[in-house]
């Protein structure tokens, strides 16, 4: 009976899964090569900035802005999977919601590793208190918060319910934080409100090539999210399919 | 070359963040491979007896 | 005001007196709290070699590293008496709806940590040499903090609880998301010491109660699943 489940399930996933993730993920691959070569080769060097060191690590820019951009919208998806798996009590929405605050882990950690090699050449110092930095960083913490959270929980239901009422939580903190930092203070470049930047420190004007390269990587690095989201999901479901029959086979 | 380092190593970190990530995916997969393998021996056996 | 109203504040109440009551008997929590934030301000004390010089800037975080750490110390402790005793079940028996649950231990934590702040609050102004004439906004700011720190503090203690780490455990979930109540707090605190005009720093009220308003009802509406089973 359970040989049955496990390799219907098996072939299941091979037959409709593994055509369609393999032409995704290769796909996905192909696309982010693209945006490699694009933001290191394509784009035009950022004209007002003086050193050739300063022009270079500008580059980073086209990866380090998408990646905070994806760990913004996995926050924010997440907190919405959390919202359904209440109400719906659904096994699947959680797993998203976890899968979510994963992937936007690995996204965050790129921004917080990337962020001070270009600080460094730009501002010449690792580390600032700049809103944006700050509030990374308080991203950063609050989804290391949800993952020890749901390590410290044994039972799996009140794990699932506990870390959705985290991840609404903090999704309620992250715009407050926002405010409350920028008010603070700020060096941090406004790239995004293009136009203004000369008044803060390594900001750089944006023209139409240097935008749409930017552009291009944001859209790659959203199809890099959802497909590394499709694979985390899977893995998830499949691996509390597998204790539910290890329960099932051991205890019985 | 000593002006690219910074970009040579921006790039690095978010390549290693990214497939660090990846790996750990496969490296869970393969466990969870062996579990089934394991599940299925132990079926296996079961309906022997 | 209608009569269900005043049922369902009774009934908060309650919980409010029972807390009270144990707490009198005991005087456990309030005291730790107390000397524990007297701890505080004397180690800032001798770390920043706090003198006349820079007093003025450093004194606000002083006060609310004091407050807020102190509230950790209640928080964390606020319902490991309902969850090791079973007072949590008993609660959720009695026919009250589980809103009034979280206001009551809610209202309870804000009276223990504000008693806490207002009486370290004049100590404060003793060893750090302020005028008294400020107490009264200090204290009306420090109200305003405590009720945001109690209300998020509330929900997730009642989840820290649970879990294995339990102490361990709140101040990671807490931190990040009061951040921006402390900051709002401590720029209030130095705006009273400066003797500055409440207009100019009104954003930063706007902050304190915005952060009070969407955390209590937030908490309030997800309470109901931390306590369900």
């Amino acid at each position: 009976m359970t040989t049955k489940i496990l390799s219907s399930q098996q072939t299941k996933t091979e037959v409709n899964g593994i055509s369609f993730s393999a032409v995704f993920t290769i796909f996905t691959g192909f696309i982010m090569l693209t945006a490699l070569y694009l933001a290191l080769i394509w784009a035009p060097d950022a004209v007002n900035l003086l050193t050739p060191t300063e022009r270079y690590a500008q580059r980073i820019f086209y990866f380090h802005v998408p990646a905070a951009w994806v760990g913004f919208l996995a926050f924010l998806a997440s907190a919405l999977f959390s919202v359904i798996y209440l109400i719906k009590r659904q096994q699947k929405w959680d797993a998203m919601a976890l899968s979510s605050v994963e992937v936007g882990l690995a996204f965050f950690t790129m921004v917080m590793l990337s962020g001070p090699i270009w600080a460094k050449p730009t501002w010449n110092v690792w580390w600032t208190w700049d809103p944006r930095l700050t509030i990374s960083t308080i991203c950063w913490l609050l989804y290391i918060g949800y993952i020890m959270l749901r390590g410290a929980i044994d039972n799996p239901e009140r794990e699932a319910r506990f870390a959705a009422v985290f991840a609404i939580v903090s999704s309620f903190s992250i715009p407050l934080n926002w405010l409350a930092i920028r008010w603070w203070r700020t060096i941090h470049p406004a790239i995004v409100a293009a136009g203004s930047n000369d008044g803060s420190e390594g900001g750089f004007g944006m023209s139409p090539d240097i935008r749409n390269t930017l552009i291009f990587c944001v859209v790659a690095f959203t199809i890099f999210y959802i497909n590394l989201m499709y694979h985390r999901v899977k893995l998830e479901l499949m691996k509390r399919r597998v204790e539910l029959l290890k329960q099932d086979i051991l205890y019985q | 070359m000593n002006e690219m380092i910074y970009l040579f190593a921006g790039y690095a970190v978010i390549w290693l963040a990214a497939f660090v990530f990846i790996f750990s995916m496969v490296s869970r997969q393969q466990s969870l491979q062996k579990d089934v393998e394991m599940l299925e021996q132990l079926t296996q056996q079961k309906q022997d007896v | 005001m209608s009569q269900n109203l005043r049922r369902y504040i009774r009934k908060i109440f309650a919980i409010v007196g029972k807390d009270v009551a144990t707490e009198i008997r005991t005087k456990e929590m309030v005291s730790a709290m107390f000397v524990f934030s007297l701890l505080i301000i004397f180690i800032f004390n001798f770390t920043f070699d706090l003198r006349a010089g820079n007093v003025q800037t450093l004194a606000p975080g002083v006060l609310w590293v004091a407050i807020t750490f102190a509230g950790m110390l209640g928080l964390s402790r606020s319902f490991v008496l309902e969850h090791d005793k079973g007072v949590l079940e008993g609660l959720l028996l009695a026919p009250v709806d589980r809103s009034t649950i979280y206001f009551g231990k809610m209202i309870g934590n804000i009276i223990f940590i504000s008693m806490v702040a207002i009486v370290v609050l004049p100590v404060f102004m003793i060893v750090f040499n302020q005028p008294f004439t400020h107490v009264p906004r200090l204290g009306g700011i420090i109200v305003l903090g405590v009720i945001g720190l109690s209300g998020v503090g509330t929900l997730f203690s009642a989840m820290a609880v649970h879990t294995r780490a339990r102490e361990v455990l709140l101040p990671i979930m807490l931190f990040p998301v009061i951040i921006p109540l402390i900051l709002a707090a401590i720029r209030l605190t130095a705006a009273v010491l400066d003797g500055m005009l409440f207009a100019d720093m009104s954003h930063w009220l706007t902050i304190l109660v915005a952060f009070d308003v969407i955390f209590i009802a937030i908490s309030y509406m997800l309470f109901e699943y931390v306590v369900e089973e």
